[in-house]
């Protein structure tokens, strides 16, 4: 599997293939980004092709290739607190209709919008791994080629990941 | 889902929950695709355009068409002249920093917008006369000269204050940088590419950044993530206007008194402390410090330095989870920025989280290696250091700065190749090389907190003000 570093570098060689390949890999973990802001499946998916659309063309401004990951998480948070300002809801429900909710008013649970709002807390490198093991349905041996880091390095990622998670739920649910 | 549920398996759920619905892969290349065609055809068709207007505009061809050959014989020349070496000198920028009268800084983040925007009038010797600072969306200050107006827009409140009391600054007495610019700054790359444009690629100390000249006007372009420009500005950008149900407190001398608003003492009161703030964290006070800088990041949130500094004070207090919280903030706010990856790599190496601090470490490292060759380039790691440099209270000097620096990599690293102030140059450039070395064959880190410290030579009389 190709590192994130190497498929920018082939974006950025006028290879669009390998961007639809970032796009695979990162919208499930985008769309997280989005519904964290928006609480909405309709809008977030809205939002989460303009954050990789606004990505594409800002590619070139990317100084560190294997920052791709935390790159476009920022830049999804960014697009969902814009289209949060300007009422984006309104129009998405019209535009958006294939978009199967996970509940009728396609809104995640109360538990669920927890854990995705602690998920989205932790610190840079975990949340990225996380999001794609979980999220993107990586393995973790996927996950590491992914973010050019051993297999350990991500396995100890995601095991600090589940402590911190436990205990941002407990002190969530106090 | 339940709380009583594995982690793991309420991970995966939420992961089915957010992966259910149609993927949006098709959709995204369809757009970009879109955009692309969009984009060629806008400019496929301007070029058009151009050469439809050049022919109908004129009635003779002819000489119209000699003149395009003329011009671009001339424009070849020009090419020919520029992509030769041109051989550059940091003295020429000194120069045309001269003729400058204007300033434009310009600064985005990772996506293009605009984060912060300022505008300078230089007045002689290169002292600032004019101002104008806006960091949206709350900070905006305008200086006419005589007066300093801070626009709190979330207090619907202008204060103005005498130009003398309060002023902004961009990087304090230009004059200072193109002095270390002159005596320090070195030349990398002539006529390298800066985004699609040939420039040279300059290292300024002081600005502990990268800059990019322009080989026509040798004015530099970009210092760091900053862009600078010298146009003049539009028309009304010094003017102190008030905006439409904006209250005014008006704090220059001879002003009547008002009865100022609460807030605006507690912003006052917060200046004061940051200033006794640093001195307690510098004399070692650092009980004091954090309550003081508490205060500080409470009144004003986006004061970055002060966000640091309390990081910083936490750190020496031991109270490693909140020194991690706050310099994770600073990161947030400040960008990607060395200093504040080393700082926030020895908490998280204090906290035994070895991973997290070997990634911070990994992000100073380069600047770290780089200030062996080019101490002065390593001058905010000082600076985070050591906040009476704000002041210019204390100038580092070169083997000072080289000093910590290596102690800084001996805490971070574990790794020694024996540098030693008392030992001979080749000894050092030894030492040094075995630094670089290291670095590039991806050494191994071990934050070592018992390592052995080179003492730090004494500052001189001149240095210490």
């Amino acid at each position: 599997m190709q590192s994130d570093a190497e498929l920018v570098k082939a974006c950025l060689n006028g290879e669009r293939e390998a961007f639809a390949e970032l796009v695979k890999r990162y919208e499930h973990p985008v769309r997280a980004v989005a519904l964290d802001v928006l609480r909405d499946y309709h809008s977030a998916a809205d939002v989460s092709q303009d954050a990789f659309v606004r990505s594409y063309k800002n590619l070139p401004e990317l100084r560190k290739a294997d920052a791709f990951g935390p790159w476009l998480m920022k830049i999804t948070r960014r697009c969902a607190l814009d289209a949060a300002q300007r009422g984006l809801r309104e129009t998405a429900l019209d535009s958006a209709t294939n978009v199967t909710a996970e509940s009728k008013d396609g809104q995640l649970d109360e538990y669920k919008q927890r854990l995705l709002g602690a998920v989205v807390k932790l610190p840079e490198g975990e949340k990225q791994v996380v999001m794609l093991r979980y999220f993107g349905g990586h393995s973790v041996k996927d996950v590491a080629e992914i973010v050019g880091r051993s297999v350990g390095t991500v396995t100890k990622q995601l095991s600090r990941a589940h402590r911190r998670l436990r205990n941002l739920l407990k002190e969530s649910e106090r | 889902m339940t709380s009583e549920e594995p982690i793991e398996e309420r991970l995966e759920n939420l992961g089915r929950a957010i992966g259910s619905g149609e993927s949006i892969v098709d959709d995204v290349m369809g757009r970009i695709e879109v955009s692309s065609v969009a984009e060629y055809e806008r400019r496929k068709k301007s070029k058009a355009e151009l050469i439809e207007r050049r022919f109908i505009m004129s009635r003779f061809t002819k000489l119209a068409a000699a003149a395009v050959i003329i011009i671009a014989v001339m424009l070849l020349i020009n090419f020919l002249d520029k992509s030769a070496p041109s051989a550059y000198a940091i003295e020429q920028t000194i120069e045309a920093f001269k003729n400058v009268r204007f300033l434009h800084l310009v600064r985005r983040d990772e996506i293009g917008q605009v984060e912060d925007e300022r505008w300078i009038e230089l007045g002689l010797h290169g002292r600032q006369v004019k101002y104008r600072q806006d960091t949206p969306p709350a900070f905006l200050a305008v200086e006419d000269g005589k007066t300093t107006a801070v626009y709190h827009k979330d207090k619907n409140t202008v204060v103005l204050w005498s130009n003398r009391e309060k002023q902004y600054q961009w990087v304090g007495d230009l004059g200072v940088f193109l002095e270390n610019l002159r005596q320090d700054g070195k030349i990398i790359e002539e006529n390298a590419d800066y985004q699609g444009q040939v420039a040279h690629r300059v290292l300024w100390p002081m600005m502990n950044a990268e800059c990019y000249v322009d080989t026509e006007t040798k004015l530099p372009i970009a210092v760091g993530s900053t862009e600078l420009s010298y146009e003049q500005p539009p028309f009304g950008t010094f003017e102190i206007t008030i905006p439409e149900g904006f209250a005014v407190v008006d704090k220059r001398p001879g002003a009547a008194a008002t009865d100022e608003p609460d807030w605006l003492n507690d912003l006052q009161v917060a200046d004061k402390y940051f200033h006794q703030a640093r001195y307690a964290l510098v004399s070692g006070d650092y009980e004091k410090a954090a309550e003081l800088f508490e205060y500080v990041v409470e009144k004003h949130p986006r004061r970055n330095w002060a966000l640091f500094w309390l990081g910083k004070t936490y750190y020496e207090l031991g109270e490693y989870d909140l020194a991690i919280e706050k310099l994770s903030k600073v990161l947030d706010m400040m960008g990607s920025q060395p200093y504040g990856h080393y700082a926030r790599g020895l908490a998280y190496a204090q906290k035994g989280l070895e991973d997290e601090a070997k990634q911070d470490f990994e992000e100073a490292l380069p600047w770290m290696i780089r200030a062996l060759r080019e101490p002065m380039g390593a001058a905010m790691f000082e600076y985070a250091d050591d906040p009476r440099l704000r002041e210019g209270r204390y100038r580092p000097t070169e083997e000072q700065i080289l000093a910590r620096m290596i102690n800084r990599l001996r805490l971070a690293t574990g790794q020694d190749f024996g540098y030693d102030s008392d030992a001979s140059t080749e000894e050092n450039e030894n030492a040094i090389a075995g630094w670089e070395e290291w670095y590039e064959t991806g050494g191994e880190i071990k934050f070592t907190p018992d390592a052995e410290l080179l003492p730090v030579p004494e500052a001189s009389e001149e240095a210490e003000k």
